[in-house]
């Protein structure tokens, strides 16, 4: 057997820690083990068996895969630590989703909280729904963001998209909230909607493609005219595997900055095809 | 309660004792003589088990303005290490920059009973001691940090007799609720302030014109005049700078036979020779200190990994903020009195600097003969967290482990390292003067550090290990004031501790100054900063230890 | 031993804790602070506890309020307005019955402790502002309302003068000063540079580049022109000791937090060459007290969880207001103000200073002793260094919420 199948009992009540729950370590256990598997709901201990049913899972993978049903915003952390393997969540996760993930694939059938993908460095990151605020962003005190990985969300996304991102590709279907891109350091981010105020600001290196023109870039970016390197069309088409609206072959307006941070990112909005 | 420990292998040096096997009865918390005729309610058998006082940290910053804003900055410390305790014991975290429940819980799993937080700020001294309180299991001292507020350089620069900074210091060591003076890089935080960012040992400093040189001897005279029993304590000037071993010679032959504890020796014992100009200045070092009994020495050893430094030193820490991993910093300008700098830093066997230091400390440790003037200290956490401290006992006392840890440095350190060739190896009665006897002394702790009738019973119970790491990390039982509080290296009770104190006399004519300078330059009233015994440890007050009187000898 | 002078009494209703009036024995004097005066008209008789309205006696009180703990999933202890002996107490009980735990002003602190934990700070102590600071900028609207003494006791013309000379100037940067700041300023010349505060993270960038020469190309930000810009960037420069003062509550425009970190951008580049440092202007509520013992006790500064014997921490999730929604049980502490708990789903359980008025009657209601006034304690003042001792001032029999804190505690240990 290669998975498992935990389909939440009740959508609402006190918010479960998922941080044990990773696709390696249940497909090892036994069901009489995963049942009794400690999970924190609020302020109490209580046994996986009383919080979720058990059922095999999908089969057909050849790595260790967990499937989560009747998924709602009371789960956090789910992926926290996962190295590898698949999680397949149907419904909506909590905060801290893929939290310092490093391998492996999740997907959401619907949204995510706060705060997912902080701290990641490697893996695949699918939410077909909309990504709460701080997708991306570095959790209490660290210095960077995500630092790798591929992360994409088919709907909108909050404010802070890949706040201080260091590596990897966040790619967006809808919109994205205030402050995108603030102060990266490199990587990419990639918004097909309108994006909030502040894209880029303070950012230092790396690149936000939009698809849609934004309403005011920061005071530090400088207009530098036209982009129409052969490396445009090769990113795009890289990048359209995973998210489709990036297909094309345009060129884009580019814009250099944040220079008040003495940064030298770019922000490249997609001609309309 | 009278309970009898029946064959314990005893190390207490300050009694000439070195293993010898014999009881050892204790009463309301302190050690007996074996009373004749009576019977203990208790007898506990330690087969033969060695057996030491509480082991004491003279330099530990555990507490205090700067220690909390560590952990503040190093949020990832307290992610990584969570410590939550028995029920009841309060959970905690962290591992370089522990909370206050954790830091009492781990130094009491390894025997250590009494620590000192070295830098407190007289502006933040309530702070220091707020948080004290909250430290249990271990008892706690503080140094107040002088010598770069604008009071005392103002005395001097008004060229003020000797007398009236005497009466400054003492002043301002009662009102701190301190066991001593420390002065950190003399003059250097103050001329920083005025933005000057280097400041050597007989420069002038900014305005007030007076040499790091002219701040230390005035305070080294105050600390020995007052009869502080704790020598005062230095923090040198260029610290960590390559060449500041020739400041600390200077340092040694300037202080011209007053007693001076010099602190963190290592990270002033750097020579500027080699490719990289950068070089061990350990032996010059060490044998000055072996000339020089009025001279003592902690050595701050690094420990290879993440750290976070934590430090007066404005200067020095703005000077290395550079080198900050992770690259965040703080740096606080702070009431006319000192400052604080806290940077995080990972110390790397594989870098040549940092090899080379790990060497420096060790070779201080085993080149300055006199167990009884060399401390083992990390500089917690500026060189490595103080649960290493097991470790470098080890590397002390067994030289097959330190050749293998040696074997892993940096080829360059390697080369400019004279450690192969150090044969020595501590005794485990060296080790008991390094960590208790010899700490006791030189704080004036009279009844810590041995196991005399008197002393308190702080009892630790070790099973003799040839692994000296594993021994010393998880004593079999310790036992704080006759109560036993951790058992195989996990904390069993929790207990308070106290709070030593001096409390040298002076001349209340200096009130009038310092009345004056406080309601002009700090805002406040002197009574407002002055901490009542009261204020101590939840309202149980001090444990106040006598200073000198003229005529007893240092 | 010589006879102890009697102890001088900060004012606690302000992160400044002035000690420059507050005597045992004095009359309720409070130097034309309007703050301080509201905080004295507290009176000391609170009507005793109260269950659901009815008068009971205050172990009845505890019981209750230990039932309703023992019962509960998900308890936050909020408010938490108290002096450090009532955050000791209000950090054990949430420990044992698995709370939330957040200070009434955290999103103010936590502008300033997110950039800190991120980044670091440059940060000076009021007596440097008072004592060697030659130019002081303030940063947004000006604080006086929630600082009132904050220029008469820091920085005004007739302090003596800066250590090591210099003369005092002012600068106001974003908004213009009140009235009586400018009274209490004196004759220090006084410049004032509007702006568009909702983009001061953009306006001090900007300033970052003009002190660092880095080139950027925009004409004006946020209001204002470049030429001003440059005046203000060259005036900071000529600083020998500046302080940037702020105060973080009134960054309200969304994520402050992100102007911080641009101020601080803009501090660091300034000590490449001259000395300057934020002075943030916090604390109101013993704030910073909160943050201090959180922090030493726990290494996390509030927005904290006590949960199934681990602790955890998360500023986005963690935060009272946040946690309201998701709580089934909220511990109101106030006991500096007259300040009653949010609009909550549930009950109540109020420790409040006496007099407070409530919507609806608390499941239990405790009135506590205001810490200053009817008992002793300690505090933090706004800057985070230095703690004040306060001392009792007027005879009362309202119990120290931390009295009550414990003793419910050791109502829930039987
Ligand atoms: S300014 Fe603050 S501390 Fe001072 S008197 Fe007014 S309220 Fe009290
Ligand atoms: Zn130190």
């Amino acid at each position: 057997m290669t998975g498992w199948r935990l389909v939440l009992k009740q959508p609402t009540g006190p918010r479960i820690d998922m941080a044990p729950v990773l696709p390696q370590r249940l497909s090892a256990l036994a069901a009489a083990e995963i049942r009794a598997l400690p999970l924190t709901c609020g302020n109490r201990l209580r046994p996986l068996g009383a919080l979720f049913d058990e059922e095999p899972g999908d089969q057909s993978g050849d790595g260790p895969t967990l499937a989560i049903g009747a998924a709602t915003a009371r789960l956090d952390n789910l992926g926290r630590d996962m190295a590898g393997g698949t999680l397949a969540v149907e419904g909506d996760t909590g905060a801290f989703l893929g939290r310092r993930m490093a391998g492996g694939t999740i997907t959401v059938t619907g949204s995510c909280g706060a705060h997912a993908a902080a701290g990641m460095t490697g893996g695949t990151l699918r939410v077909a729904g909309s990504a709460g605020d701080f997708l991306g962003a570095p959790a209490v005190g660290e210095v960077t963001g995500m630092a790798g990985g591929l992360v994409v969300i088919g709907g909108d996304a909050g404010d802070r998209v890949g706040e201080r991102l260091r590596r990897g590709s966040i790619l967006i279907g809808g919109g994205a909230g205030a402050y995108c891109g603030v102060a990266m350091i490199a990587g990419t981010i990639a918004v097909a909607g309108i994006c909030g105020d502040g894209p880029g600001f303070a950012m230092r290196r790396g690149s936000i493609i939009l698809g849609t023109v934004p309403k005011r870039l920061p005071v530090g970016f400088a207009d530098s005219g036209r982009y129409s390197l052969p490396f445009l069309p090769l990113l795009r088409r890289h990048l359209a595997r995973h998210a489709a609206w990036l297909a094309g072959s345009g060129g884009a307006d580019r814009w250099l900055g944040d220079l008040t941070a003495g940064g030298r990112g770019e922000i490249l909005c997609l001609d309309r095809d | 309660m009278l309970t009898r420990f029946t064959d314990a292998k005893v190390f207490d040096p300050l009694h000439g004792e070195v293993g010898q096997r014999r009881d050892l009865w204790v009463a309301d918390g302190r050690i007996v003589a074996p009373p004749p005729g009576a019977a203990a309610a208790e007898t506990i058998d330690l087969g033969g088990a060695v057996v030491m006082a509480g082991a004491i940290d003279l330099h530990s910053h555990i507490a205090g303005g700067k220690v909390n804003l560590a952990r503040l900055l190093f949020a990832e410390d307290h992610e990584h290490h969570p410590s939550c305790e028995p029920h009841g014991f309060r959970c905690g975290g962290g591992l370089v920059t522990p909370s206050t429940f954790t830091t009492g819980y781990r130094y009491a799993e390894m025997g250590y009973t009494v620590v000192v937080e070295p830098a407190m700020l007289a502006s933040n001294a309530r702070h220091a001691h707020l948080e004290m309180a909250d430290i249990p299991n271990i008892d706690t001292a503080a140094y107040v940090v002088l010598g770069n507020d604008d009071f005392l350089l103002q005395l001097i620069a008004d060229g003020a007799p000797q007398g009236q900074i005497n009466d400054a210091i003492a002043w301002l060591v009662g009102a701190s609720q301190a066991i001593g003076v420390k002065v950190v890089n003399p003059g250097g935080i103050n001329a920083f302030k005025f933005n000057q960012r280097r400041l050597d040992l007989d420069e002038a400093g900014p305005y007030y014109g007076a040499t790091p040189r002219r701040v230390l001897s005035a305070l080294a005279q105050a600390v020995f005049e007052l009869g502080i029993p704790h020598p005062l304590h230095v923090h040198g000037c260029n610290l960590g700078v390559p060449g500041s071993v020739d400041t600390s010679l200077a340092t040694i032959a300037g202080a011209e036979g007053r007693p001076i504890h010099l602190t963190h020796l290592q990270f002033h014992a750097y020579g500027t020779e080699g490719d990289r100009k950068f070089s061990s200045g350990a032996a010059r070092l060490a044998e000055a200190v072996n000339a020089n009994p009025n001279i003592s020495v902690d050595v701050g050893q690094i420990i290879f990994g993440q750290t976070i430094t934590a430090s007066g030193d404005t200067m020095s820490q703005y000077r290395h903020s550079g080198h900050a991993k992770p690259g965040k910093w703080i740096l606080m300008d702070i009431e006319c009195d000192a400052g604080c700098g806290v940077v995080p830093f990972r110390y790397r066997d594989k870098s040549f600097v940092n090899a080379l230091q790990w060497a420096i400390g060790l070779e201080l440790l085993l080149l300055i003969e006199d167990p009884w003037r060399v401390f083992l200290t990390t500089d917690h956490p500026n060189g490595g967290p103080f649960t290493c401290y097991p470790r470098v006992i080890r590397l002390l006392m067994d030289k097959d482990f330190r050749d293998e840890q040696f074997a892993d440095l940096h080829p360059a350190a390697r080369r400019a390292s004279i450690l192969p060739s150090i044969r020595r190896e501590y005794s485990l009665a060296e080790i008991a003067v390094l960590t208790r006897a010899a700490p006791a002394r030189i704080l004036g702790l009279r009844d810590r550090g041995h196991l005399g009738p008197g002393a308190a019973a702080d009892l630790v119970v070790y099973r003799d290990q040839s692994d000296r790491e594993a021994m010393f990390q998880h004593p079999t039982a310790v036992y704080k004031d006759g109560r036993l509080i951790a058992r195989d290296g996990r904390v069993v009770a929790r207990v308070e501790g106290s709070t030593h104190v001096v409390r040298p006399a002076y001349d209340r004519g200096i009130e009038a100054r310092l009345a004056r300078h406080f309601a002009d330059r700090i805002g406040l009233r002197a009574e407002s900063f002055r901490i009542a015994e009261g204020e101590l440890r939840g309202g149980r007050g001090a444990v106040i230890h006598a200073c000198r009187t003229s005529g007893d000898s240092p | 031993m010589a006879e102890e002078p009697a102890a001088p009494v900060a004012c606690p209703f302000c992160g400044l804790a002035c000690d420059d009036f507050f005597d045992l024995g004095d009359d309720l004097d409070s130097k034309g602070c309007g703050l301080a005066a509201e905080g004295l008209a507290i009176p000391a008789e609170g009507g005793g506890p109260r269950l659901a309205g009815g008068a009971v006696a205050l172990d009845q009180a505890v019981t209750a309020a230990a039932k309703l703990l023992r019962g509960s999933a998900a308890p936050l202890i909020a408010g938490l307005g108290s002096d450090v002996d009532g955050l000791r107490a209000a950090l054990a009980l949430a420990e044992r019955v698995g709370a939330t735990v957040d200070h009434l002003a955290s999103d103010g602190l936590f502008r300033n402790l997110s950039v800190l934990r991120r980044k670091g700070m440059i940060a000076l102590t009021l007596g440097e502002l008072r004592s060697r600071c030659d130019l002081l900028v303030v940063i947004g609207a000006d604080p006086r309302p929630g600082f009132p003494r904050f220029y008469q006791r820091w920085f005004n013309a007739s302090l003596p003068a800066p250590i090591g000379g210099g003369t005092r100037r002012v600068l106001f940067l974003g908004a213009e000063p009140l009235p009586e700041t400018r009274a209490d300023l004196g004759e220090i010349p006084i410049a004032v540079v509007p702006g568009e505060i909702s983009r001061l993270a953009e306006l001090a960038l900007g300033l970052r580049s003009l002190v660092a020469g880095d080139y950027f190309s925009a004409g004006s930000i946020a209001g204002v022109s470049r030429n001003v810009l440059t005046d203000v960037a060259q005036r900071l420069g000529a600083a020998r000791f500046g302080a940037a003062a702020w105060a973080a509550e009134a960054f309200t425009f969304p994520h402050g937090d992100i102007a911080v970190s641009a101020l601080l951008d803009l501090i660091r580049a300034l000590n490449r060459t001259t000395r300057f440092g934020a002075v943030p202007l916090t604390g109101r509520d013993n704030g910073m007290g909160a943050v201090q013992v959180a922090t030493w006790q726990t290494g996390y500064p509030l927005r904290l969880a006590f949960e199934a014997g681990t602790l955890r921490h998360d500023p986005t999730h963690l935060s009272w207001r946040y946690r309201l929604a998701q709580a089934d049980l909220l511990v109101w502490l106030s006991s500096f103000r007259r300040e009653p708990p949010p609009p909550f789903d549930g009950p109540v359980i109020a420790l409040t200073a006496p007099g407070t008025a409530f919507a609806a009657p608390p499941a239990v209601c405790i009135p506590v002793g205001v810490p200053g006034l009817d008992h002793a304690g300690d505090v933090f003042r706004s800057d985070g260094v230095v703690a004040l001792r306060l001392a009792r001032r007027r005879p009362s029999t309202l119990p120290r919420a931390a009295e009550v804190l414990q003793a419910m505690n050791e109502a829930l240990a039987c």
